[in-house]
């Protein structure tokens, strides 16, 4: 259980066991208030979609390089 | 303390060596080596605010040719991009996968914003020639990659071997134990120096792998105190019944190795924090020179020893080497085995070579 322990300006304290973070409150659902127990869970779907950009980007990268034998003198 | 390890550096560096410095970063990998024509490769850039682009500075770095990220965990690349914007790197090299962290996604953005930097996903067999003979081998990954491990970014790191001459460094990243066992099946082989793995983590740098490399020297980067508990006592005693003499950040500061192609000498920069320069330590079992004895550090001697302008060029009769003099270790030679030269080129003609640290 992820409970808000305080607000720190722009960040919140965020209290788990024994372990204290703090968060930028942006990262975190609006209107938050100290004491509100926060529920995770996983979001395959942004997960996916993010890999699959920066899958997009390194296939940009690779072709842009010359292609050739994996020898460089440098 | 810096200018006194500069000088200390200087009195272990000779022309034709190639320097690898662990920098201390605390808890991530930060790795620089510098060779004789003044090649520079960085393995990994630490994490976020770990100062590794003042630390390259501070190291007289002012351009890097190879850039390997070893995988994409913020410890590894935190500091990546500060890194690849202030010295863009000619070629940089990754394990080729992609994670979904704004340190990785903004690094990558710089990286594709840069058309001067040639980027290539690392896979076995890529060869990097640098000079003096010396060269770094991609080892792994190799396809098809790890999946389904403890942890696929870790077990894909980018794995690479330094050798120069004799001289073996193998350089792991965060490998994990399916890495290490894929190495041995692959005929890995005895290297001397090994960069252990995951900051020394209990989940690498297991007794098979340790059976077939062999390390003398164990080079771990870790943060003081730090809340993974790295490194761990099992690894720890791994690597001390295989009798490799440990070196890490986190009590010894920068560890710097120094190759010449048929020995390595390694040097901290401090020892349990007490800001005292560490003996230099040869690697036991090398049929090896005996380790450089450090002299009395006093740079202001040289000018007491020999005059500028009558002797521009010092060396010993009893060295290979020879000094610019004002450089602090003309001060160490002894005046009954002082031998001056008006130029540069007549010490080389005499047969001296010039030494590392003071370029003359």
């Amino acid at each position: 259980m992820i409970v808000v322990d305080r607000i720190e300006g722009e960040r919140a304290v965020l209290s788990f066991g024994g372990e204290l973070i703090d968060v930028p409150l942006a990262a975190l659902p609006k209107e938050l208030r100290e004491g509100d127990v926060l529920a995770v869970s996983r979001d395959e779907t942004a997960r996916a979609g993010i890999l699959t950009e920066g899958e997009a980007r390194l296939e940009r990268l690779r072709a842009r390089s010359e292609k050739g034998p994996d020898t460089f003198d440098l | 303390m810096f200018a006194l390890f500069a000088f200390l550096f200087c009195s272990l560096a000779h022309a034709g060596d190639v320097v690898v410095d662990m920098l201390d970063i605390g808890q991530g990998d930060a790795i620089l080596i510098r060779t004789p024509a003044k090649k520079a490769i960085l393995i990994d850039a630490g994490d976020r605010g770990d100062g590794v682009v003042e630390k390259l500075s501070a190291l007289g770095v002012d351009h890097l040719d190879l850039v390997i990220a070893t995988h994409p965990h913020a410890d590894h690349v935190g500091s990546m991009e500060q890194v690849v914007r202030a010295f863009p790197p000619k070629v940089y090299i990754d394990n080729g996968l992609p994670h979904t962290t704004a340190t990785y996604t903004s690094l990558m953005s710089a990286i594709e914003a840069n058309p001067a930097i040639t980027y290539k996903s690392a896979t076995k067999g890529m060869v990097f020639n640098l000079d003096d003979g010396a060269k770094l081998e991609v080892l792994l990954p190799e396809t098809p990659a790890f999946h389904d491990t403890r942890s696929d970014l870790n077990s894909n790191s980018v794995v690479t071997r330094f050798t120069h001459g004799k001289d073996c460094i193998l350089f792991v990243g965060d490998s994990e134990e399916p890495t290490e066992r894929r190495l041995i099946d692959e005929k890995v082989g005895q290297c001397d120096v090994l960069k252990v793995a995951h900051h020394g983590s209990k989940h690498s740098t297991i007794q098979p792998f340790l059976d077939v490399v062999k390390p003398k020297i164990a080079l771990i980067s870790v943060g003081v105190a730090n809340r993974y508990h790295h490194p761990g006592e099992e690894t720890l005693a791994r690597l001390e019944a295989a009798k490799a003499t440990i070196y890490r950040t986190d009590r010894d500061g920068r560890i710097t190795v120094i190759s010449d192609g048929n020995h390595v000498v390694v040097s901290t920069e401090k020892h349990d924090g007490d800001a005292k320069l560490l003996p230099v330590a040869s690697v036991p079992g090398h049929d090896a020179a005996p380790p450089p004895v450090l002299p009395p550090v006093d740079p202001d001697m040289a000018a007491d020893v020999v005059d500028d302008e009558a002797c521009p060029f010092a060396a010993s009769k009893s060295s290979e080497v020879f000094h610019k003099n004002g450089c602090g270790n003309a001060a160490k030679i002894n005046p009954e085995n002082l031998v001056c030269y008006a130029t540069r080129e007549a010490a080389i003609k005499a047969g001296k070579r010039a030494a590392g640290c003071c370029h003359p």
